[in-house]
């Protein structure tokens, strides 16, 4: 990868990469550190990762840097915690999808890591399975999991409201 | 084989495995009667055995590929929400949920688990970006670097060498046929070779600029090269006592180099005008300010910026008073330092009286020492 399909990747992934610790570990600073290790690492090794493998490298590398700081005992935070201010469309959020956040919160961690890869990136299975260090059928049974215990939570709180 | 004391275990457990014949039944009860401490031995055997478990795997139908049930209806609706399911698949589903709409709101439900897109962007983009300098400027840099550099070195090698040339005319004069005939000429002949120029009109024509007042100051010949006329006069009275090389420096007189011949008593010879050959003293300088002015023009160009070596460098009034090889070298210091952005580093010592007496040279780990 030259150093123009660098800055290219920063442009193109940045944003994304940064959504999927921020929705996982709830942490604005946080997230925002495992992106900068996780661009760094990827300008050190931006001769031996290629142009069109560089979202994956992104997403692993983060994947990985963010369940090293959680084991090493990084609490997690909540979504209070979190600088509003830094959501462009915050106040626009629906009911519904606070309630699906709410949701996925609550979410086992590896449920959470491969749904939203799954939803937000728009991942294969095997794609999530590079990430995460699992095979596929484990990342599809994770996502059926998740389906169903987000459907489950939207029904309980569909059938309070 | 009979049942002993080395052998009973494998009795104990044949006889709860249902193992053993109803003569050997016989044989073991036998046995244990003839040694009731291995009775509660025996009684212990009796509890590792397991009884046959009634536990089932309720989820047999999620596991049997049938069709849609209501035990799978879920996986389906999965499935077909992660676009998992063949064209057949999906037709039955819909058939199903058809057949059944109590599995519509199921289906709905699931729906709404697909997460939308968000709009978090990353607030510091930039801190992530690298300046990008590309290996063809790198390359194109480093190449016009060498050549300033080479240029540079060049013009301090031309300067060495013409200041060398310089230095050994001074002790060793040599003569120039021409012209010291021609001096020679003027003293023996002056008379002469006046008259002749004034028959040819040269005088009046040719040397506006000579010091009219000068009396002694006259023309004595002129001799045309190919492009460029030699004038030769005897110095001004006042200046004759004066080392011609510092009146060149002070631009008083232009000093033709050969024309001054030490093996004669004359004082020395000349020129007050515009044009001069073979002045190499000018020359020189002429030189060495084009190179400069080249040299300063490329370092801007290197590194971006308007650097003036004269607002950095010449503007210590010490500068100025140093011999032009002294000032060469801090000039082409403060050039190879600007251009290298200080990887490459030329150091310069001077002697008391402002001459170079060593240069250093260093990029990295290379040095290179040089001691006049």
């Amino acid at each position: 990868m030259t150093p123009e399909q660098y800055n290219k990747c920063v442009d193109s992934h940045s944003d994304g990469v940064y959504r999927f610790l921020l929705h996982n570990i709830r942490d604005t600073e946080l997230a925002r550190d495992i992106v900068q290790d996780t661009f760094e690492k990827l300008w050190i090794n931006v001769g031996n990762v290629s142009y069109e493998k560089s979202k994956s490298y992104i997403f692993t590398t983060a994947y990985h840097t963010m369940i090293d700081k959680i084991r090493r005992g990084k609490k997690q935070g909540s979504w209070d915690e979190v600088n509003e201010g830094m959501h462009a469309d915050n106040k626009h959020y629906s009911d519904l999808k606070a309630i699906l956040r709410d949701a996925v919160s609550r979410l086992p961690e590896i449920q959470r890591s491969v749904i939203m890869l799954r939803d937000y990136e728009g991942y294969s299975y095997e794609e999530i399975g590079e990430i995460t260090g699992l095979n596929e059928s484990q990342v599809k049974v994770y996502i059926y999991r998740a389906r169903v215990a987000l459907k489950e939570y939207i029904g309980s709180i569909q059938n309070v409201v | 084989m009979n049942i002993n004391k080395t052998n009973y275990g494998a009795w104990f457990i044949d006889y709860f495995d249902g193992n053993l014949s109803a003569e050997k039944t016989a044989e073991l009860f036998l046995f244990l009667e003839q040694h009731q401490d291995l009775k509660q031995e025996f009684e212990s055997f009796r509890s590792v055995t397991l009884e046959p478990s009634d536990v089932i795997y309720i989820d047999k139908d999620k596991l049997k590929k049938t069709g849609i049930t209501a035990a799978t209806v879920e996986e389906f609706i999965i499935a077909d929400l992660e676009n998992d399911l063949n064209l057949q698949d999906k037709i039955k589903l819909k058939e199903f949920i058809a057949e059944n709409p109590s599995y519509k709101k199921e289906q709905d439900l699931f729906r709404l688990t697909r997460l939308q897109p968000e709009a978090e962007v990353f607030p510091d983009k930039k801190s992530l970006k690298k300046k990008i300098i590309t290996p063809v400027l790198i390359q194109m840099r480093v190449i016009t670097a060498v050549a300033a550099a080479i240029i540079i070195m060049l013009g301090l090698l031309y300067i060495n060498r013409q200041q060398d040339q310089e230095q050994t005319a001074e002790k060793t004069p040599q003569k120039n046929t021409l012209i010291n005939d021609s001096l020679k000429d003027f003293f023996n002949n002056a008379d002469e070779i006046k008259t002749e120029i004034q028959k040819n009109n040269l005088a009046e024509k040719k040397f506006p600029e000579i010091n009219s007042d000068e009396k002694n100051n006259k023309v004595i010949n002129q001799t045309a090269s190919t492009s460029t006329e030699i004038f030769i006069a005897p110095a001004p009275e006042k200046l004759r006592n004066t080392d011609p090389v510092q009146l060149a420096e002070r631009k008083e007189i232009h000093l033709i180099n050969v024309s001054y011949d030490a093996t004669t008593e004359s004082a020395p010879v000349l020129f007050a005008g515009r044009t001069v050959i073979n002045n190499e003293k000018e020359t020189v300088k002429e030189k060495f300010d084009d190179i400069k002015d080249l040299a300063v023009e490329k370092v801007n160009q290197l590194t971006g910026e308007e650097l003036l070596y004269t607002s950095e460098i010449a503007s210590d009034p010490a500068t100025d008073k140093l011999p032009l090889k002294s000032r060469l070298f801090k000039f082409t210091a403060w050039a190879l330092n600007k251009i290298s952005n200080n990887k490459v580093q030329l150091e310069n010592t001077f002697d008391q009286s402002g001459n170079i007496a060593a240069y250093q040279v260093s990029a990295g780990k290379f040095k290179y020492e040089k001691e006049f």
